[in-house]
């Protein structure tokens, strides 16, 4: 899997450079629409990889590599992972950083903010990943664009709810941990149904 | 122990079907594909690496079968070349070398880059802004850096320059000196495997016509040349493929059951494939 991940980190590095900036300059802003956009879309690079693979027809030299159909798929995710965290990491250091600028303290609900994000995150690429895997990024894309459309106007509506119920910050950050474990259930099962995708496949 | 051996192998795609393929190539042995477009030729590697799955028969591979569990860890000793480099266009030599080397487990680097420096090929360009020769010259390297004890090459030579062509099939020879290694190679260039090859093994129309040595082959096949009523005397069984012209008949014939009183020409592999691929036979 190892091999798996360099070789999507250099596709990234070198073909994706321009999104992987964006997100970067995202991240350091703080703010919640800018560390949403950032963390959430480099939750979604690994299909933009995905994209660029399938183009290639790399899964047929894959299948004569020494690679297992699960360390394929899985690889994608982990891909992901690595992208949310590192996004994420990057958000929380730029928002110190802009406190220790502003010379304010940093706000107490970033941690659990980040957290959310990046649950959100996972539920997005772990609901896109098996359509992906199934149909192909291309046909799959209508969906993709649906999902994404969804998850913006859910995360939307959310905010207003709690905001005219005035729920309080203290709520909010309460339902972090349990989201976030929500999304690496969502996360484990959509792996499964991916690999069990692309096992059937013939390449 | 034999490096492939195929049994009573079928696949049907529906519109395309391999039939019943009984194939053996045997260790320190290279044996030559043959077949035209859409024969099952690059089917029958894809179900050798068990990219595809098999409806019927038994496919064993360096002594194991291609579809038990442990089969992924052997492709550690299997090189494969496709008819496309597939390799990641974003990379350049030295991002593959190092993809590579935590591809498999016997990688060798120093060999990677000599072969990198024989073939000549820059190793800070990106794999997207080489030519086909220079990425199918980059495959081979890559398929031959990880000590492999088998080596598939799939149509892996053409739209390389004669020249090149040469250098692969001496590095290929060099290969197969030592008696562990084996090759199986598809290939539209006949010449070429009729340079290397030990075996031959003719696909058409998803039908194994024959697996044969290539040497054996060319003994036992020849050319003749006569007219239709001289043709007439030849018996039937000793026709295997023939060709009818204004001016007489060519035809491949099994010299064991000609006689002697027949000036039997020497034939060349194309000849041979030629005549038993075209319909006009018998």
């Amino acid at each position: 899997m190892k091999a798996l991940l360099i070789k999507d980190m250099y596709t990234i590095v070198k073909m994706l450079k321009l999104y992987l900036g964006l997100i970067i300059i995202l991240a350091a802003i703080p703010g919640f629409s800018s560390t949403g956009f950032a963390v959430i879309y480099a939750g979604l690079l690994p299909i933009s990889v995905l994209s660029y693979d399938e183009r290639l027809k790399w899964d047929k030299l894959a299948a004569m590599m020494p690679f297992s159909d699960r360390d394929i798929v899985v690889s994608k995710y982990v891909l992901g992972y690595i992208l949310l965290a590192a996004s994420a990491a990057v958000s929380y250091i730029g928002s110190l950083a802009a406190a220790a600028f502003m010379r304010e303290t940093v706000s107490a609900e970033l941690f659990s903010q980040l957290i959310q994000i990046c649950a959100i995150g996972i539920i997005l690429m772990s609901v896109n990943m098996p359509l992906m895997f199934k149909m192909g990024v291309e046909k799959a894309r209508l969906l993709f664009i649906i999902s994404v459309g969804f998850v913006i106007a859910a995360v939307s509506f959310s905010q207003r709810v709690y905001e005219s119920a005035e729920v309080s910050n203290v709520e909010i950050g309460s339902i972090s941990l349990p989201l976030f474990f929500a999304a690496v259930a969502v996360s484990l099962v959509s792996m499964v149904i991916s690999v069990s995708i692309y096992k059937r496949k013939e390449h | 122990m034999n490096a492939i051996e195929i049994k009573d192998l079928s696949k049907s795609y529906g519109d395309f079907a391999l039939k019943n393929i009984n194939l053996t190539l045997p260790s320190g042995c290279i044996m030559g594909l043959v077949g035209e477009n859409g024969a099952g030729k690059s089917t029958t590697i894809k179900l050798i690496m068990n990219a595809v799955r098999r409806d019927a028969g038994s496919i064993s591979v360096l002594g194991m079968d291609n579809e038990s569990a442990e089969f992924c860890e052997l492709k550690n000793d299997i090189g494969v070349v496709l008819d496309e480099a597939y390799l990641p266009e974003a990379l350049n030599a030295r991002n593959i070398n190092h993809f590579m080397k935590a591809a498999y487990k016997r990688w060798d680097e120093q060999q990677f880059f000599e072969y990198i420096k024989r073939f000549m090929l820059p190793e800070k360009k990106p794999v997207r802004d080489y030519s086909r020769g220079m990425k199918m010259k980059l495959a081979i390297a890559s398929a031959l850096s990880h000590q492999p004890k088998l080596l598939i090459l799939d149509e892996a030579t053409s739209g390389l320059d004669p020249i090149v062509r040469d250098e692969i099939l001496d590095i290929l020879n060099e290969f197969t000196r030592d008696e562990s290694h084996s090759i199986l190679m598809s290939s539209h260039i006949i010449s070429d495997l009729e340079k290397c090859c030990d075996y031959i093994a003719f696909i058409h129309r998803g039908e194994l016509i024959f697996c044969e040595e290539k040497d054996r082959l060319l003994e036992e096949y020849g050319t003749i040349r006569v007219s239709k009523e001289r043709f007439a005397e030849i018996p039937g069984d000793a026709v295997l493929g023939k060709k009818v012209t204004p001016y007489g008949v060519e035809a491949l014939v099994d010299k064991s059951r000609l006689s002697e009183a027949f000036v039997v020409e020497h034939t060349a592999l194309e000849d041979i494939i030629l005549f038993l691929a075209k319909g006009e036979n018998k």
